[in-house]
């Protein structure tokens, strides 16, 4: 991983959810707002191209701690988007074996298994931790936009790993003599 | 003796679900200024993108009225020649009356009760949503001014204010957020520049609202009046008492009223407005329209709206933080 650039990457995928997510983002009646997660997008991508593990846990959970801190009322705590997206981001490297993640309807599949682990983790948290945002009496309601939420993203996720594969070389690219012995 | 470690990727993961352990068991003592320091650091660029987001979210919307629209104009064509010729004769009425009001305008200036809301109001601007959806909020960047406090209401009108004046504090009151002509919401959580202003639609806002039923000559309706011996009369400008009702956010684009009395007869096309009696908000602001009157299921006396905000709180930008000053302060 190449972390600057990713970093930078980060900041503008987080910056374009807070802005053109806006476009992105429609009213359903009895479900509320539903719109893509573009960083769990992100996450998906570097969990099935990631060399390590250790890898696809850290870029995830860097991936959450920015949807943490610019995404949530008040009242929400931060901290368990980071674990659920770093947990999630696991999952999916122990089973990305068993797909062929280059063809877009895998990675629609792949990304509505890490926002469904992710999301449905995280409203869960949110709602045990009692922050002002979520409550009990909404948790049947939230976790149908969670559900709408991931489905959504799977639809937008290969079209954001279409252009991310572009630029993967400037995040992915490892120095391959790391770690070798004089 | 010295203990030597080997810094891994492994133990860096630990050390990262250490520290979201940490910031979560903070709670909000993390989460506020974590929060603030992305808002300072996103504010100022996400202004560019915030604009084209909105400009493109109102264009498509302005497609779809002119669309809806196409037989209104013909129609409003001719309305338009008919108050034409109407013109006329008001300019002329109108030079009469002024010369009256010029007589009574002395009178009015002296003895009328003041129309002036005491309260400052700090120009904001959109530059971000929330990053889910799963609260309706958007980040305002105050740009010249660091002491907004959480509950402040917002407008959305440019003004040139005072921005030197320190605000007192209390978190407690959540007052109501407006734009120029109605209610959009109010400010959640605030630090230096950034503001997080809690929409209507939020499912978590609730106010304390008013139903003003819009008198129509051309469908009459019945209503029950209780004051005295209960009797059910024809609603008139002299009976048309406000009904008193708390309003929440739906949690997707409207607000919605719950346990309201059938025999107030609400219909679609009334209006939600302020109370007027909030001390940081005290005056009549719109809020939005009702759309849609359903009875409950389980009181069948009672009915639930569905309220349609005024202003288009998809397409929000500039927008004003009312601060409320003197006696009306919190």
């Amino acid at each position: 991983m190449r972390w600057v650039p990713f970093l930078i990457l980060v900041a503008l995928t987080a910056l374009l959810q807070r802005t053109a997510g806006l476009v992105l983002t429609f009213s359903i009646r009895g479900a509320g707002s539903v719109g893509p997660d573009l960083l769990a997008a992100v996450a998906v991508f570097v969990a099935c191209r990631s060399r390590a593990w250790e890898d696809a846990v850290l870029a995830a959970w860097v991936l959450g701690l920015a949807v943490d801190v610019t995404a949530g009322g008040a009242g929400v705590a931060v901290g368990p988007m980071s674990v659920a997206y770093a947990l999630a981001a696991w999952v999916l490297f122990r089973i990305r074996e068993a797909f062929f993640h280059e063809r877009a309807v895998t990675q629609a599949l792949l990304a509505l298994i890490f926002c469904l682990l992710a999301h449905g983790t995280w409203v869960t948290a949110e709602t045990l931790l009692g922050g002002t945002g979520m409550a009990w009496a909404d948790y049947g309601s939230t976790m149908l936009q969670a559900v709408l939420l991931a489905v959504y993203t799977a639809a937008l996720t290969p079209l954001v790993h279409a252009g991310l594969w572009r630029c993967r070389r400037l995040v992915l690219a490892a120095p391959t003599v790391r770690g070798a012995r004089r | 003796m010295r203990l030597k470690t080997k810094w891994t990727k492994r133990r860096g993961v630990a050390a990262a679900l250490a520290a979201s352990a940490v910031l979560t068991l903070l709670g909000r003592t993390a989460s506020r200024p974590l929060r603030h320091a992305a808002d300072l650091l996103l504010a100022p660029v996400g202004a560019a993108p915030m604009y084209a987001a909105t400009a493109l979210k109102g264009l498509g919307r302005d497609e779809r009225t002119a669309r809806a629209g196409e037989e209104q104009v013909r129609r409003l064509r001719q309305e338009n020649r008919y108050l034409s010729y109407l013109a006329g004769h008001w300019k002329y009425q109108h030079q009469l009356q002024k010369r009256r009001a010029q007589e009574l305008a002395n009178f009015h200036a002296l003895y009328r009760p003041t129309s002036d809301l005491p309260c400052e109001l700090v120009p904001a601007r959109v530059v971000g949503t929330g990053g889910l959806p799963y609260t309706r909020s958007r980040i305002l960047h105050t740009p010249s001014r660091d002491d907004i406090i959480p509950g402040e209401p917002v407008a959305t009108r440019l003004l040139l204010t005072d921005l030197s004046k320190a605000l007192p504090c209390q978190p407690e009151h959540l007052f109501a957020v407006v734009t120029g002509s109605a209610l959009v919401g109010r400010i959640v959580s605030a630090g230096a520049y950034t503001a997080r202003l809690q929409l209507l639609s939020d499912r978590d806002f609730q106010m304390a609202g008013r139903i003003r039923r819009v008198i129509d000559p051309s469908r009459p309706r019945m209503v029950t009046v209780t004051e005295g011996a209960a009797a059910e009369v024809t609603l008139t400008p002299e009976n048309n008492r406000q009904i008193e009702v708390i309003a929440r956010g739906d949690g997707a684009d409207g607000l919605i009223v719950e346990h309201v009395k059938a025999y107030h007869n609400v219909r679609p096309g009334d209006l939600l407005v302020t109370s007027g009696d909030d001390r940081v908000l005290p005056t009549e602001i719109n809020v939005g329209q009702v759309t849609e009157v359903r009875p409950e299921a389980k009181e069948p006396h009672r009915v639930t709206l569905r309220v349609r905000p005024h202003a288009d709180l998809g397409t929000l930008r500039d927008v004003f933080i009312v601060v409320p000053l003197g006696d009306a302060a919190p």
